[in-house]
């Protein structure tokens, strides 16, 4: 801000700093503690750097507790979950808002209701769902889980950019020869792009960090997410030795640190839209 | 301009996402309104029993229920006193000519990215009696403060609903932070020569100015302290002895570990109901934009 007092400023740059830390430090402590042992990590010295980098918690937690797997799995659950999401929210956008038919209105507020009702109302009839069809710990139910989680939103912020395209384009693609697949794909979609990498953001962090759906529909540790497999090392291996712990918590987290870095800007509207919704 | 290729379109591109959605989503929505009336021990094999409004008389009934509101209660409230003023200030920072201001926002926001289960895990640990909190609070000789913070069931809610807050102060930053660019630089020039500068700028032209963004940050506040889940789960589990529930977390437990369904499909009905209310009266009310319940 212009026009500040002189005093005002070391003050606020204090603060600043102080806030910092209050939210890096938690994060670089896990790290610290993820290369000690108990001894020292217990000690009355918890600031300190170790005193032998123990990178064999690492190896602990890729071999015992999974974690790399895990973070694969998330991952791969959060890529193809996105990507379905993405096409089919797509193709419904392109409809209905390009389109002009009797129950368009009606038919995008029974899609975008979803976003007012939170998924955990619905653990018990979902986990009945996939129990009748036998769907327990299998790869291809969960994408479909979650990509059909993210509909709404995505429907929501594609529709909602794709009628401020320009219609004429559609006349003349149409009057072109071109089928309405193409016209979608080929010149809507990279027009709508900002909407589409927006929804694709928020529905891929949403995916790589969830819990309960993989807590409640699969058993099977090669299937387990980040989430799970770690509650499941913890859980198994108990707070004996924490090192290994906070390693596994740590490999989670950096790769959603990494991400954001790369893409700052992207990542803070793309959350942001999808606590919002404007 | 489509002729009759307009219902192929139709058809072909909206189907298979009505019909996904239809049974992921909205089926298991009636669902979960229909078998609130029906008792169920969760075996394939069982059928449900219709008990009529019995679930739902078991769940005003019952003090766990009123406490886990209160809980969400808590929530909301750490909204307004906690989250909106910290995070406000960090906007203010962020979007203000300091150097390092990039840095800052970086740092802020880092939280409100990481995984939840992962987070929660990690402040578990730092809670611990022998955890971090305390060992740094015995580092400036303030024993009397130490505590097994999420063991004690009179403090444990606060514990989780400021970890919570560590986690979304980020995310409200960027909410505040676009609110504040939109507003024009020449009002503040103007303003600047009525002599608003300092203090007076931020609380007479940039507060007022962000009615439309503080309306939404209310209704968010209130819905998403509806569906706060994950922390709870990781870091508590509900406990100690039900003190930190929320609804979330108790039809959880209700069901999937003491196989009350039933009950578990009251509390699923309350919460898609109570979250159907706050996002229409709250809009309603403040006359704002839609928030995700």
């Amino acid at each position: 801000m212009t026009n500040r007092k002189p005093l005002f400023m070391p003050l606020a740059y204090l603060i600043a700093i102080i806030g910092s830390a209050m939210f890096l430090y938690p994060l670089l402590f896990t790290f610290q503690a993820s290369l000690k042992d108990n001894a020292e990590i217990y000690n009355d010295k918890p600031l300190a750097l170790p005193t032998q980098w123990l990178w064999s918690n690492y190896s602990e937690a890729f071999r015992v507790g999974k974690i790399g797997w895990a973070v694969l799995n998330s991952a791969l659950y959060a890529a193809v979950g996105t990507g379905l999401a993405l096409l089919l929210g797509v193709m419904a956008a392109f409809v209905l808002s390009r389109l002009r038919f009797r129950f368009r209105e009606p038919l995008y507020l029974y899609f975008t209701t979803g976003l007012m009702i939170p998924v955990f109302s619905l653990l018990i009839p979902i986990s009945r769902l996939i129990g009748t069809i036998d769907g327990f710990n299998n790869f291809f139910v969960m994408v479909v889980l979650y990509a059909v989680f993210e509909l709404p939103f995505t429907i929501f912020l594609v529709t909602g950019f794709m009628k401020g395209i320009n219609r004429e384009l559609d006349e003349s693609a149409l009057i072109d020869g071109c089928s309405p697949a193409t016209l979608l794909f080929r010149i809507l979609l990279p027009l709508a792009m900002p909407a589409v990498s927006t929804a694709g953001i928020l529905a891929f962090f949403s995916i790589y960090n969830d819990l309960i759906w993989n807590v409640l529909l699969i058993t099977k540790d090669n299937l387990f997410n980040i989430s799970v497999a770690l509650m499941a090392f913890i859980g198994e291996h108990g707070t004996t030795r924490m090192g290994p712990m906070f390693a596994g918590i740590f490999m989670t987290i950096l790769p959603t640190i990494v991400v954001y870095l790369l893409f700052q800007e992207k990542v803070e509207s793309g959350l942001s839209a999808g606590a919002v919704k404007e | 301009m489509y002729g009759r290729r307009i219902y192929w379109t139709i058809g072909g591109f909206l189907l298979p996402v009505f019909v996904l959605y239809t049974f992921v989503f909205i089926l298991p929505v009636v669902q979960t309104a229909y078998q609130s009336f029906f008792s169920w021990n969760g075996i394939h094999s069982v059928p449900m029993k219709y008990v009529g409004l019995d679930n739902y008389d078991e769940m005003f009934r019952s003090e766990e229920f009123y406490r886990a509101l209160r809980n969400v209660g808590v929530f909301i409230a750490a909204s307004f006193v906690l989250i909106l003023p910290v995070a406000f200030a960090m906007a203010l920072a962020v979007t203000s000519k300091m150097r390092g201001r990039r840095f800052f926002k970086v740092a802020y926001f880092i939280p409100s990215i990481l995984p939840l289960a992962s987070v929660g895990l990690m402040w578990q640990f730092l809670l611990k009696g022998d955890g971090l909190v305390n060992s740094l609070l015995g580092m400036v000789g303030l024993y009397s403060w130490q505590h097994e913070w999420l063991g004690e069931p009179s403090i444990a809610i606060y514990v989780v609903v400021v970890v919570n807050a560590w986690i979304s102060f980020g995310i409200n930053m960027i909410i505040f932070s676009s609110g504040i660019v939109a507003i024009p630089e020449d009002l503040y020039e103007a303003a600047a020569l009525e002599g608003a500068v300092g203090w007076k700028r931020v609380l007479y032209i940039t507060i007022p100015l962000m009615k439309e963004t503080f309306k939404v940050f209310s209704v968010l506040s209130v819905t998403q302290s509806l569906r706060v889940f994950a922390q709870i789960f990781v870091m508590t589990g509900g406990g100690p002895n039900g003190a930190t529930d929320v609804p979330t977390t108790m039809l959880y437990n209700q069901s999937f570990k003491y196989n009350n369904f039933g009950l578990g499909n009251s509390i699923g009905t309350f919460i898609i109901v109570a979250g159907f209310l706050a996002t229409i009266l709250l809009n309603k009310l403040m006359n704002g934009k839609a928030g995700r319940a």
